[in-house]
């Protein structure tokens, strides 16, 4: 049922369809083994953030034998204004404050840019197919990420957080 | 925190923002949804080119009834002293949408020409606002003969004896009019301007059947009550002015005389309303027009008169 979102955000982030074959049989074994007990209250979610764990994990062990690809090292060069370097990683508290920055943060965008901001940076998905999905053409989703970043990280620098 | 580090982070979002953003999907609207209103548009236009042209027709101004066909034929008489020229108009038809039948409408017209050039540009507007007698009239038995054929009337060249009743124009009466008819003149609508670019001095007739709640033609303070129907004649001529001097009036018609005044500068726009009496069921295609024309303002002057007044036959 989910087969095909979980493929693709797998193969967002690796580049590649055995690979994120490879993830969605990881995810899908991890989830027979967590449920039960696990009861997620959002099962498709729930697949999803496993599939994309599993995946960044197989991204991180191709990126150390320096065979990375795919969207993945697009969208984390775009990042990296915001975060430019290792040297700031604060302890895990420090992290999830900061998660909760940015949920509130995309919570006050509107609907569309926000979706547009998670299907970019959560799922990975390339700068064409987020403007046939959005309606809108591959500048534009470009020009309206780099102005959510900018956001973002004013917003955080606000927050004391950067 | 690097940004590899903070896109793993990003699986600490909630759940249902996750969600919603990938199954997000903002499609374009199909094509033809795109073309709608365009379409719309031309739809709109459509219509109203197509309703627009009727809409223009309705509420017409007897100003604007159009002649269908105007025929006309001259001839020339040559004596010592006169020259008289004879000019028959027929067959004006006109059609309005203010009525509910066409009415087709023949007048004859003959034209009397002399020879003076004396001319007289003043052109006044009459205004008479005339009352029709009470008592209808019931036309009596053994009506007379009424002459309805084309007359050809000789030149003047002397006063014309036209005073206070108006001239017969259909030579001698057989006898006395049962009674005579005020003709309402109409000043509400006189109207001079340059002629028209025809070979001759142009002169037309129109007759309609009228009421007074026919609104357009008349004004309704000029009916008088005890007359429910009307002739309304419009006369359009390319002269400096012109007149109605009279008529007569039976049961089967109504012949009209005018008088106009050369020279054929301008064009002339006049209207009358003959009340008809009961028992006169007169369609406007009964009635008929004749015109004399006078070279010398003084003749007009004298064949025009204030109040014109229709002698009517039983």
């Amino acid at each position: 049922m989910y087969g095909a979102l979980c493929r693709s955000v797998a193969r967002n982030i690796l580049g590649s369809d055995e690979d994120a074959e490879e993830c969605l049989n990881d995810a899908l074994l991890t989830v027979w083994n967590a449920i039960p007990p696990a009861k997620p209250s959002n099962f498709c979610a729930y697949l999803l953030k496993l599939v994309r764990n599993a995946a960044f994990d197989r991204y991180k062990a191709r990126r150390r034998e320096k065979r990375g690809g795919g969207q993945t090292a697009q969208a984390l060069d775009e990042l990296t204004e915001i975060f430019p370097s290792s040297e700031n990683v604060e302890q895990e508290l420090e992290q999830r404050e900061l998660m909760q920055a940015v949920t509130g943060f995309l919570q006050s965008l509107p609907e569309k840019q926000r979706n547009l901001f998670i299907c970019r940076y959560w799922q990975s998905a390339a700068i064409a197919e987020l403007a046939a999905r959005f309606d809108m053409s591959e500048s534009n989703v470009k020009v309206t990420l780099a102005r959510i970043r900018k956001r973002l990280q004013k917003y955080l620098r606000e927050e004391g957080l950067l | 925190m690097n940004a590899e580090r903070f896109m793993e982070l990003m699986n600490t979002l909630p759940d249902d923002m996750i969600d919603t953003a990938v199954h997000a999907e903002y499609r374009r609207r199909p094509k033809l949804m795109r073309f709608l209103p365009a379409i719309a548009a031309c739809l709109v236009i459509g219509i109203f080119a197509a309703v627009y042209p009727k809409l223009r027709m309705q509420a017409p101004e007897i100003t604007e009834l159009p002649a269908a066909t105007v025929t006309a034929e001259t001839t020339a008489q040559n004596t010592a002293e006169t020259t008289a020229v004879t000019v028959y108009t027929t067959a004006v038809s006109m059609k309005t949408t203010h009525q509910t039948t066409a009415e087709t409408v023949s007048q004859t017209a003959a034209e009397t020409v002399t020879d003076a050039e004396t001319v007289t540009d003043a052109v006044t507007e009459q205004e008479q606002v005339l009352t029709v007698p009470e008592t209808p009239i019931q036309p009596e038995t053994a009506p007379p003969p009424v002459t309805t054929a084309i007359l050809t009337v000789t030149a003047e060249t002397t006063e014309a004896p036209i005073q206070g009743a108006p001239e017969s124009f259909h030579g001698d009466a057989p006898e006395e009019p049962t009674f005579t008819l005020p003709v309402i003149t109409g000043p509400w609508q006189k109207e001079n301007s340059a002629p028209s670019d025809w070979p001759e001095p142009y002169i037309q007739f129109y007759f309609v059947r009228s009421t007074p709640d026919d609104h357009g033609y008349m004004l309704d303070s000029r009916y008088d009550p005890a007359h429910q129907q009307y002739i309304v004649v419009k006369v359009r001529a390319d002269y400096t002015d012109a007149a109605l001097c009279g008529g007569t009036m039976t049961p089967s018609g109504l012949q009209l005389h005018f008088v106009c005044l050369r020279p054929p500068d301008s064009t002339v726009i006049l209207y009358y309303a003959i009340p008809l009496p009961d028992g006169y069921d007169i369609l406007p295609e009964d009635c008929s027009a004749e015109y004399t024309v006078a070279n010398d303002s003084d003749i007009f002057q004298k064949k025009q008169t204030d109040q014109p007044m229709i002698d009517v036959y039983a």
